[in-house]
């Protein structure tokens, strides 16, 4: 049943988890894409019981390809701003939410992807990355501000972010960036299984959102001022 | 050769390995068992030289079950601070410190497990597992500002706390959060052997306490403060 339909986006629930399916081509980030999921986002926030929530993409083999480059280039530092805010928001929200990763997720996508509780990826095909400084880009601060510095070590971040290494799943496992890696035939069962878990749990919305919020005080102490950027820039 | 001998606790020393067991029941943490704890570690403070301290429970398959409930309930702010004092202090502690986990670690006893510089656990059973979110809580925040970031690895911190993921020796030890996972027949001698080891480096205790004074300052900061809030209702050792 879906109670949200977009070219970008489709949301659907079975008991209490719920599905948000990126579904347009490799899933670019843009300003409208950032709207849609903010509103969604709104939507669960008002639901009351513990839910899961499951982070998909309908591509065959790209999970998310980060920006799309033109839209950025417009409004680099919004833009950033705000995927990093979406970040936070995801990471310290007062619900689980599970990365279901099929395939490519770069820069942007990966990013996503991390904010997640827990990541789910596919094995034989697929890289996760930051692959900015490819392109001559540093990776954008509020990403760093927001999210990767509460899920990634130091080590880790620095050969993501530094050395633009790519990462398959296995890798991703290593290195604490990912937690579970499947062949694409378990990816679906395994991430559910995951989910269902944790829906037993019955997790307390409020219990949750206050151990997030202990442990990313110092990511939370970031938005206001990051806030007021945006609000600048969008004068 | 006992040189503390109560209801909650036995300190044995065989040369210069240290051993507190903990020895009531699934050893439910109360005031008097901080109490008793903080002496322990006043008497450890004052033995010269180096040593190593070895911490586990008589109990056949549980290292700790967490504060007794009644107790943390009537003044939680208290009972968390003073716990969280006591895992600050064994984290810089001027000795090293082995959690010998021979059984489950749950909510403040998994707090008191992550303490130590190593934790050796059973692979055949027992979890490790912060299950507040279980019982309606939160992580106390005592936890978060004297100990956990210092102790478990940034990528699994949600999982273990926030999620209250439960995780088997092997499980502990593939997230960092344990070093070893032993079968419960190996478990004392492999805990031996780290000991014997450690105890054979010339670790300075005057080296030890101000190396991990500097590694851990983000934690010290919220030392005072916690000392303040334990010491209105009683006295608390730092």
């Amino acid at each position: 049943m879906s109670s949200y339909d977009s070219d970008l986006f489709e949301l659907t629930q079975e008991g209490r988890i719920y599905t948000l399916t990126m579904c347009k081509d490799d899933n670019r980030i843009t300003k409208r894409f950032l709207d849609e999921i903010n509103t969604i986002l709104d939507h669960l926030d008002a639901t009351e019981e513990p839910i899961i929530l499951v982070l998909a993409s309908r591509h065959p083999t790209i999970f998310c390809n980060g920006f799309d480059i033109d839209e950025l280039m417009k409004d680099p530092e919004v833009l950033t701003a705000r995927l990093g805010m979406l970040g936070f928001r995801i990471l310290a929200a007062s619900y689980v939410t599970i990365a279901m990763i099929n395939g490519h997720a770069y820069a942007g996508g990966a990013y996503l992807a991390i904010s997640c509780d827990y990541k789910v990826m596919r094995k034989e095909r697929g890289y996760i990355c930051f692959n900015e400084g490819e392109i001559g880009l540093k990776i954008p601060q509020p990403l760093y501000d927001f999210s990767l510095s509460a899920r990634i070590s130091v080590s880790v971040i620095h050969e993501l972010a530094a050395l633009c290494s790519k990462f398959t799943a296995e890798e991703a496992v290593t290195r604490g960036i990912i937690q579970t890696a499947v062949t694409q035939n378990d990816l679906k069962r395994v991430t559910y299984d995951i989910a269902g878990r944790f829906a037993e749990r019955n997790l307390s919305r409020k219990v949750l959102k206050e151990t997030k919020m202990l442990l990313y005080r110092e990511q939370a102490e970031r938005i206001p001022e990051w806030k007021q950027k945006i609000a600048k820039a969008n004068l | 050769m006992s040189a503390f001998d109560s209801d909650l606790f036995k300190l044995t020393n065989e040369g210069r390995i240290y051993t507190v067991t903990m020895c009531n029941d699934d050893n439910r943490i109360t005031r008097r068992f901080l109490d008793e704890f903080d002496r322990i570690l006043d008497h450890l403070d004052s033995v010269k030289g180096s040593f190593v301290l070895v911490v586990t429970s008589s109990h056949p398959k549980i290292f700790c079950n967490g504060f007794e409930v009644e107790e943390l309930v009537a003044d939680a702010e208290y009972m968390t601070g003073r716990l969280g004092l006591l895992g600050h202090r064994i984290m810089t502690a001027s000795y090293a410190t082995i959690g010998m986990i021979n059984g489950h670690a749950f909510a403040g006893g998994a707090f008191l497990a992550i303490s130590f510089d190593y934790r050796i656990m059973r692979s055949d059973r027992g979890f490790i597992c912060f299950n507040e979110i279980d019982l309606g809580m939160p992580i106390p925040q005592p936890f978060q500002d004297l100990l956990l970031p210092s102790r478990v690895p940034v990528s699994v911190i949600h999982e273990f706390t926030a999620l209250g993921m439960r995780f088997t020796g092997s499980e502990a030890v593939t997230r960092g959060i344990a070093q070893k996972a032993v079968p419960n027949e190996q478990l004392k001698a492999t805990v031996d052997e780290l000991a014997t080891k450690l105890s054979k480096k010339f670790l300075s205790r005057a080296m030890l306490k101000e190396t991990r004074l500097l590694i851990h300052r983000e934690q010290v900061k919220h030392v005072e403060e916690w000392v303040n809030k334990t010491s209105k209702k009683n006295t608390a050792k730092m």
